[in-house]
């Protein structure tokens, strides 16, 4: 059964250590304890991992009230981890009998541990060392000899086994079972032989390995990329967001000595739990790190690059960018901040007078917005990831999911594992959503139009005549035009067999509710307007639009691609998705900002990358953005920047892209700045700084605003605060985004 | 009283593991006759017997049976635990071996009191020849239609498959036999009150009937003869009807398996299998190794029963009753029997996979002559620590034993520490007792690695 969105559960009356109190019912009773501020210990349990009582350091007394008003006291220690609260449940944390079972499990534990918290990497923040301090015995009886076993195995890349100190909580084991799918970790042996492991010893080679580290309530799995580099009291901890693809997990940034050292996962039910992959925990890292940073504002001088100030930097931009007369193109990063990318547009439209900015680096650069709003009336990415709970079908559409949106995938699998949400996944290859997916439908390469032709071709013949007709009243131009396209060509066409496809319309059609998340597939399809329209017919045909916990999700892929389109770099659209042909909404903006806007809509990337190549775009400004590398067609982006005369890039690292500036401006990694990502789920998510920018780089939004400055001869904004400021009371949607209100677990808007 | 053979009435007689000679002594005339009742009423009948499961707990057979819910549409399942992993204990093996057709009737009447779709024969490993035996059974079971569709016209489905065992003592456990039956390591599960009771979800999340091999052999008498009949069996005890296997080994001049009637004296067990051998009585563990030893003194007034042995301070456990003569030394007994657990701790929980090999450590150091005092206290502790903190009853069996050896031999212990050698070292009749040169000691420190740590780049 899908989660209920929004179920009340039912209380019952429970009592701890003399304190009565209300609790849903079937809460665990470490958890019930939390909320009279009893910190029962744990080893084993995890709040995402369903518990197993294993370590048997939570164990507490319990009896049940009875009928006549007496308790009957259980005569053994129960573990509270495992034990639901229901009425009438009365437990005893602190007794004498409770204190001296903790010390004993801790004694046992520590039998075989070795003491050298000095030289151990967990030392410090080590949830062993805590309960030790806390509750364990002051020394131990043990004499005999320890368990000795290999210490410093690596595991993986990235993660270390240390055997000796692991106290077989199974925590990671059941990570890899429950949480990441892959089951590669065991325990192997049994009894006090019994050890966590890959089965023979293989490489670990989850996409989520990290994350055993960060659970691992010992030091016996460690990061080998921060092991031994630090310490918990020398490092200085951030909250930040991870910028590596749009799932915004919610990370903490541990820097030392002005590096980022570490990323651990910051809690937030509602996105990543207190999970990441290591994509964001390991390569994130590297990337922050990388030595090629640019710390120094350059222009090019033949084949060298010569240093210069910032104020030389403005000048030459300011005078070139001038010289261009509105032949000025812009494109943003999606690592780019909501307050940065919301200065940048409003930099080239009223400081150049040019609407020539985009930030989509896929083939589809449509107007992705007024196709969802008509024929969907909603967002392009209707859900969030608590819908994922509460739909019936998740549909994964030419996404390789678990690279792609790596926490998506987690949460689709969770809800299949906890929920039964029924799975079916697309995509021309083997990928991980297959393991659990219900349906597997393997198209050949670049067949995605045909497939969503033939799935609708099916549905308005499978779907009741009366459904077809309210949720598509003009159904029949629809008919008109998949009138070829039977099951037996879609065979021919996609390389799926009929009976395959006529078996999952039939699911579609049986599902209460499902919901669609596409991927890169779609966006670089060749036909992908087409695409894209078609998946919003299929949306609509099923009713989808309506549901609430269903929807097309036409998943951005950059970390903060959502902000940039919320925010307005599209050529066509105002911060807010207002049409840049919109007197009113341009009288708005002109208002504000004190200088006019434009009125033609501008190019969108490919134009302007075709633009560069005949000369109509002289000037071109790349912030953050890397056409070299992340367009489609690097071969166009290369020949477009080499003709390009005047090109600035903006960036943190020496990128491919910069190779043909004319100008570089060092810019900050989202470690050294401050400001708002947006997520997939349009959640608006706040990032601190953590490090102070490397040499002579500044944040990419202090850059824009020294320019608007430069340019316009305006004040400018102070901080990224004040920015947001200006965005709640100029956009809509982000009316009750300022600081204050997105807090630590940021909101959620639409 | 005394000895009285009921399931192992026919067992010697030749062929009668098949199924021609079964029937000739009434073979499956039970399950006839519980094919013409209503299921409830031959869970009443198992109500009225008082059968209580002879796996070790003790547990009420028909509170289970009753438990399988009556109307719902999940499959349901039996199981028949014939892991017997329990040192001292063999009822199980004779039982399949010779009379596998019993167990086969009891699991078909279980089956059909409980409405399951199949049956499971969790068979112990190392029972090969019982594994086969009972799988000649169940083909002949099902030539003859007491198996499969449609049982003897009846409507009623049921299939029995057997599963063997891997080696594991835990695996005898019941929700690690159902991970270990599913194919998972074999670990137990949580219980009741912290998950759903195994009637309500066991294997594959569904119903679930977990009765000892013994317990379901038990089945077929309890209908044919009726459950007021089996209750007058053993109704001199509080609580104990019927009748109960022994597996009487150790110091006796006849082991073997002895069935009695419940409230027979302990002593009476011991003359039938030809009395205490090789010397004087120093103590009897009734139940299988797991339970406390009682020392000679108590052995005396002890009768057979659920609560008679647990007033002396035992159990009847599985009926795994081994004999000690004053020959034995019971600090290298202790030993061999925390060996045993150590080695069979499925390592879930701390304070068994730590605790029972930290007795074992402390107990080989005392045998190599270099124990302390204070040892002797230290394993009392760690029993008291094990105790009821455990995850399963494993550990608690394996702090029981060395408790109970201790409380009662404290002496022997104390004379070992003291002169770094066992009481017994001297006395030739206890020489064959000890250890053979060169045994293979459960090593905590060894790991089986049948793969290398090979250091990778
Ligand atoms: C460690 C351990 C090992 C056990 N081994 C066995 C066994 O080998 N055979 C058995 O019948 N019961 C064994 N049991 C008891 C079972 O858990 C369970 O109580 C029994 O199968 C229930 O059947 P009964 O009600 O017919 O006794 C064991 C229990 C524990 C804790
Ligand atoms: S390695 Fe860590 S997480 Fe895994 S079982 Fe050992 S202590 Fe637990
Ligand atoms: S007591 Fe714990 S370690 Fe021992 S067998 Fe049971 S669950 Fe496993
Ligand atoms: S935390 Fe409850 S048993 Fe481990």
């Amino acid at each position: 059964m899908p989660r209920a969105k929004n179920a009340q559960p039912k209380l019952v009356n429970i009592e701890i250590n003399g304190i009565p109190l209300q609790v849903p019912e079937g809460e665990l009773l470490v958890e019930a304890a939390k909320r009279i501020g009893e910190d029962i210990p744990i080893f084993c349990y995890h709040k995402y991992m369903k518990p197993v009582g294993m370590c048997r350091m939570c164990l507490v007394e319990v009896g049940y009230k009875q009928p006549d008003g007496s308790v009957r006291k259980m005569p053994k220690p129960q573990a509270s981890c495992t034990l639901p609260c229901t009425e009438g449940l009365v437990a005893w944390t602190q007794s004498e009998q409770i204190i001296k079972d903790r010390r004993a499990v801790l004694e046992f534990l520590l039998i075989n541990h070795p003491l050298d918290c000095p030289i151990c990497d967990r030392g410090g923040e080590c949830p062993l060392q805590n309960n030790t301090q806390f509750y364990g015995p002051p020394i131990s009886r043990y004499i005999e000899i320890k368990r000795h076993l290999p210490k410093a195995f690596p595991l993986s890349k990235y993660v270390m086994l240390d055997l000796e100190r692991c106290i077989q909580c199974g925590r990671c084991v059941r990570f890899t079972e429950e949480i990441s799918g892959d089951a590669q970790l065991a325990l192997l042996f049994r009894g006090a032989q019994t050890q966590p492991h890959t089965f023979q010893l293989t490489e670990f080679t989850s996409r989520f390995s990290g994350n055993v580290i960060e659970i691992c309530p010992v030091g016996a799995l460690t990061s080998r990329t921060y092991r031994f580099r630090a310490r918990p009291w020398d490092i200085v901890t951030q909250k930040s967001i991870c910028t590596m693809c749009s799932n915004g997990c919610n990370l903490y940034f541990d820097s030392r000595a002005g590096k980022v050292v570490r990323i651990n996962a910051r809690e937030n039910p509602e996105v990543n739990e207190t999970w990441t992959c290591d994509k964001g925990k390991f390569e994130q890292v590297e990337f922050l790190n990388a030595p090629n940073r640019l710390t120094q504002p350059m222009r090019r001088n033949g084949t060298a690059w010569e240093p210069i100030s910032w104020a030389q930097a403005y000048e030459l931009m300011l005078e070139r960018f001038a010289r261009a007369r509105g032949a000025v193109g812009g494109l943003a990063g999606t690592r780019l901040s909501n307050e940065a990318l919301y200065l940048f547009q409003k930099l080239m439209r009223a400081g150049f007078q040019s609407n020539h900015i985009d930030h989509r680096m896929t083939r589809y650069q449509g107007d992705l917005w007024a196709h969802a709003q008509s024929l969907l009336n909603k967002p392009p990415v209707a859900n969030e990831y608590r819908d994922l709970e509460a739909t019936h079908l998740i549909f994964v559409f030419g996404a390789d999911l678990i690279d792609e949106q790596p926490m998506v995938f987690l949460r689709a699998r969770k809800a299949w594992r906890h929920y039964g949400v029924k799975v079916a996944v697309a995509y021309p290859v083997a990928n991980a959503v297959e393991e659990f997916a219900e349906t597997r439908l393997r198209y050949r390469a670049g067949s995605e139009l045909a497939l969503v032709k033939g799935l609708l071709y099916i549905l308005l013949d499978k779907l009741p005549a009366e459904t077809v007709a309210a949720n598509l009243p003009d159904h029949e131009w629809l008919r008109a035009l998949l009138q070829d396209c039977t099951p037996a060509w879609t065979q021919d066409h996609t390389g799926i067999a009929a009976e395959q496809l006529l078996a999952f319309a039939d699911t579609i059609a049986s599902v209460p509710s499902m919901l669609i998340l596409t991927g890169e597939k779609v966006w670089n399809h060749p036909e992908s307007e087409e695409l894209v329209k078609h998946l919003m017919w299929l949306t609509r045909l099923t009713g989808n639009c309506h549901q609430e916990s269903g929807g097309l999700n036409l998943l951005p892929l950059g970390a903060n691609e959502q902000g940039a389109s919320d925010m307005g770099v599209l050529p066509n659209r105002l911060p807010g998705y207002a049409l840049v042909e919109d007197e009113a909404a341009r009288e708005r903006f002109t208002q504000a900002w004190g200088a006019p806007v434009p009125s033609t809509p501008g190019l969108n990337t490919d134009g302007i990358l075709q633009a560069c190549l005949t000369g109509e775009i002289q000037a071109l400004y790349l912030a953050g953005a890397n056409p070299v590398r992340e367009h489609y067609d690097p071969t166009l982006a290369e020949r477009a920047l080499r003709a390009c005369e005047f090109v600035v890039v903006q960036d943190s690292h020496m990128t491919e892209s910069a190779e043909y500036a004319d100008l570089l401006l060092p810019a900050c990694t989202v470690a050294e700045s401050e400001g708002t990502y947006t997520n997939w789920e349009r959640r608006v998510q706040r990032f601190w700084r953590a490090l102070e920018p490397p040499g002579e780089s500044k944040p990419d939004w202090l850059i824009f605003a020294e320019l608007w400055l430069r340019q316009v001869r305006q004040t400018p904004p102070f901080n990224p605060r004040e920015v947001m400021c200006e965005i709640a009371s100029l956009v809509p949607q982000y009316a009750e985004c300022t600081y204050e209100a997105l807090g630590d677990s940021g909101k959620r808007w639409g | 009283m005394g000895e009285y053979r009921l399931l192992l009435k026919h067992v010697d007689v030749p062929g009668y593991d098949t199924l021609e000679v079964y029937r000739q002594y009434g073979g499956y005339e039970a399950l006839e006759k519980a094919l013409q009742m209503e299921r409830q009423a031959v869970i009443d009948e198992v109500k009225k017997s008082g059968l209580r499961g002879r796996g070790g707990a003790g547990f009420p057979a028909w509170i289970k049976w009753n438990g399988i819910p009556k109307d719902d549409d999940k499959p349901h399942y039996v199981i028949c635990n014939s892991d017997e992993g329990e040192p001292g204990t063999f009822k199980d093996f004779e039982l399949m071996y010779k009379a596998p057709h019993q167990l086969i009737e009891g699991m078909i009447i279980a089956g059909y009191a409980v409405r399951a779709k199949c049956g499971y024969i969790y068979i112990r490993g190392e029972y090969v020849e019982c594994a086969r035996k009972v799988r000649r059974a169940i083909d002949e079971a099902y030539k003859a239609g007491y198996l499969g569709k449609n049982i003897l016209g009846s409507g009623f489905d049921y299939d029995i498959y057997i599963h063997m065992g891997a080696g594991s003592y835990e695996c005898g456990e019941e929700s690690a036999l159902m991970s270990s039956l599913m194919g998972e390591r074999g670990m137990p599960r949580l219980k009741f009150p912290h998950a759903p009771l195994p009637t309500i979800a066991g294997v594959w999340d569904c119903p679930t009937l977990i009765n000892n091999c013994e317990s379901l052999s038990c089945v077929p008498h309890i209908i044919r003869n009726g459950g007021e009949w089996y209750a007058q069996l053993g109704a001199s005890t509080k609580n104990s009807r019927g009748t109960k296997i022994f597996s009487v080994s150790g110091h006796v001049n006849r082991p073997g398996n002895y069935e009695v009637e419940f409230g027979t004296p302990l002593m009476e067990l011991i003359e039938m299998a030809g009395g205490v051998a090789g010397g004087k009585l120093k103590g009897i563990i009734p139940g299988g190794s797991s339970m406390p030893i009682l020392p000679a003194e108590k052995c005396e007034n002890a009768i057979i029963g659920y609560e008679e042995l647990m007033e002396v301070g035992s159990m009847v456990g599985s009926g795994g009753c081994m004999v000690l003569n004053e020959h034995t030394c019971i600090v290298h007994f202790a030993w061999r029997t925390a060996e045993f657990y150590a080695h069979e701790s499925c390592g879930k929980c701390t304070p068994c996979r730590e605790g029972t090999r930290w007795m074992v450590q402390i107990l080989e150091r005392i045998l190599q002559g270099k124990g302390r005092m204070e040892d002797i206290d230290l394993l009392l502790e760690i029993c008291d620590q094990i105790d009821g903190r455990s995850f399963c009853a494993l550990g608690d069996a394996a702090a029981w034993p060395v408790r109970a050896f201790i409380k009662n031999f404290r002496h022997e212990f104390e004379y070992y520490i003291q002169h770094g050698r066992s009481m017994y070292a001297d006395n030739p009749e206890s020489q064959k007792m000890f250890p053979p040169k060169g045994y293979q000691r459960y090593n905590p420190m060894r790991y089986e690695y049948t793969f290398g740590y090979a250091p990778r780049k």
